[in-house]
């Protein structure tokens, strides 16, 4: 059993991982400083911002877990730290969940109220200017980061198969599709159309609770020790379908049972003694690329329950 | 991407073109076209300061003010809902309409530091060609005097 540190397989792109997380953290963190001063009054801004204040959470948990992940087992804590990762993706799936339902709150509310907003203009060097302009700026300005830096998190969290840091690459696209509706919304908001900022906001918090739902799901099945999930829904593994395959194959007339703790899957053979010298990190297991993957193989024997 | 290609030439089109941003009632361009605009002078709100400033927006959009004098929430009420352009009153700091009208920046103010009572122009929500008209004015006519 590995209980110490990160497998080597897997060591570069955890800090890149970790690395990127430490810009995502940097750059959220100037969006919601900028986002906070150009706000003024306007109820769209104001959600916008306490969403970019939520896409803080993804990176931070990540970073947590991943810093506990890598601890040893302890006495308290015989199976070391790997399900801090299955806790963080609930954690951020939550956040998640939760910034699509108050995106489409905040906009059915104001599409029901038929409210206008009042975005008025402050006196800089003489000249009145409209505060829509500067919403417009910090808006484009709060795309930018998520975009790039969610994009880059994708094919890492698919080589880590890392949930948590997959669900932060969804939260990053979240908040680049806001900031987008966002610019649409003041955009229209200065033609006169005062539902043009609720209605963009309504159709794309759709898709991100969507997301949010799905990673949910996905995140409790992990913490109820429900059989390996794929990266981005709900289906099976593919991973664990081999394993599965291979241990059945291996041991007929037995249950294998599997599970995941983190990135990691362990698999349990009900009804068979563990073979004299065996070695679950040399078991066959045919079609399988990354043996990190498969933490351990248990034993029952037949008789007990 | 896609998206942002095609929204910089619509802002850029519109600046362009003048007029924005734009009233969602048309209430600029109603004052404009017709040549009045609609005052409801709350009672405590008259005197000099507001007489003035009705006098410099009825110069910069030529047009008459028509006013109408009353107490606070039927002139609010019937600003909000679009029978008045311009409410000039004296509201508290912590009044529970200042969610549902905008207000304007003060033209003079009374009462104590703690509490003061500000004279401010208050307009209709949403109208933000004609709120940054009365916002211009109400800067240019000075704010209260210290």
């Amino acid at each position: 059993m590995r209980h110490r540190g990160h497998p080597a397989a897997i060591r570069q792109d955890m800090a890149r991982a970790v690395r990127l997380e430490w810009w995502n953290v940097g750059w959220t963190i100037s969006i919601i400083i900028v986002m906070g001063i150009t706000m003024g009054g306007s109820q769209a801004m104001k959600t916008a911002w306490v969403e970019d204040t939520l896409g803080l959470i993804p990176p931070l948990v990540f970073l947590i877990a991943s810093h506990f992940e890598a601890r040893p087992s302890t006495k308290r804590f015989h199976f070391g730290f790997h399900r801090v990762n299955s806790l963080g993706f609930l954690v951020a799936a939550v956040a998640l969940a939760t910034v699509g339902l108050l995106l489409l709150w905040d906009s059915a509310m104001t599409l029901i109220a038929g409210e206008n907003v009042t975005v008025s203009s402050v006196r800089f060097l003489g000249h009145d200017i409209w505060l829509g302009w500067f919403m417009l700026a910090a808006q484009a300005y709060s795309i930018i980061p998520p975009l790039i830096i969610g994009r880059k998190e994708l094919p890492i969290a698919e080589r880590l198969r890392d949930k948590l840091l997959h669900t932060d690459a969804l939260m990053n696209r979240a908040n680049w599709l806001t900031g987008a509706a966002g610019i649409a919304g003041i955009a229209g908001l200065g033609m006169g159309w005062w539902w043009a900022d609720s209605a963009a906001a309504a159709f794309i918090s759709l898709g991100i609770i969507s997301d949010g739902v799905k990673s949910l799901r996905v995140a409790t099945a992990e913490l109820v020790d429900g059989v390996p999930r794929a990266l981005d829904s709900d289906d099976l593994s593919d991973e664990a379908a081999l394993i599965a395959k291979a241990l059945r194959a291996h041991f007929p007339k037995t249950r294998i049972l599997l599970r995941e703790t983190g990135r990691y899957i362990r698999a349990e053979v009900i009804g068979a003694h563990a073979p004299k010298n065996f070695d679950a990190d040399s078991f066959d297991i045919p079609g399988l690329e990354c043996r990190w993957r498969l933490e351990s193989i248990a034993f029952h024997p037949p008789g007990k329950p | 991407m896609v998206f942002r290609c095609a929204l910089l030439p619509l802002i850029l089109t519109l600046v362009a073109c003048g007029g924005y941003p734009r009233d969602p009632d048309g209430t600029l361009d109603r004052v404009h076209s017709q040549h009045v605009f609609r005052v409801g002078l709350i009672a405590s709100g008259g005197g000099p300061d507001a007489e003035r400033f009705i006098k410099r927006i009825a110069d910069v959009t030529h047009a008459r003010p028509e006013i109408r004098h009353g107490g606070t929430e039927p002139l609010l009420l019937d600003l909000e809902r679009g029978a008045l352009d311009l409410v000039i009153g004296e509201l508290a700091d912590d009044s529970p309409w200042r969610d549902r009208v905008t207000i304007i920046e003060p033209l003079a103010e009374r009462g104590t530091q703690k509490q003061p009572i500000l004279l401010n122009p208050i307009a209709r929500n949403g109208e933000n060609a004609w709120i940054m008209l009365l916002e211009r004015e109400a800067r240019n006519s000075g704010g209260p005097k210290p």
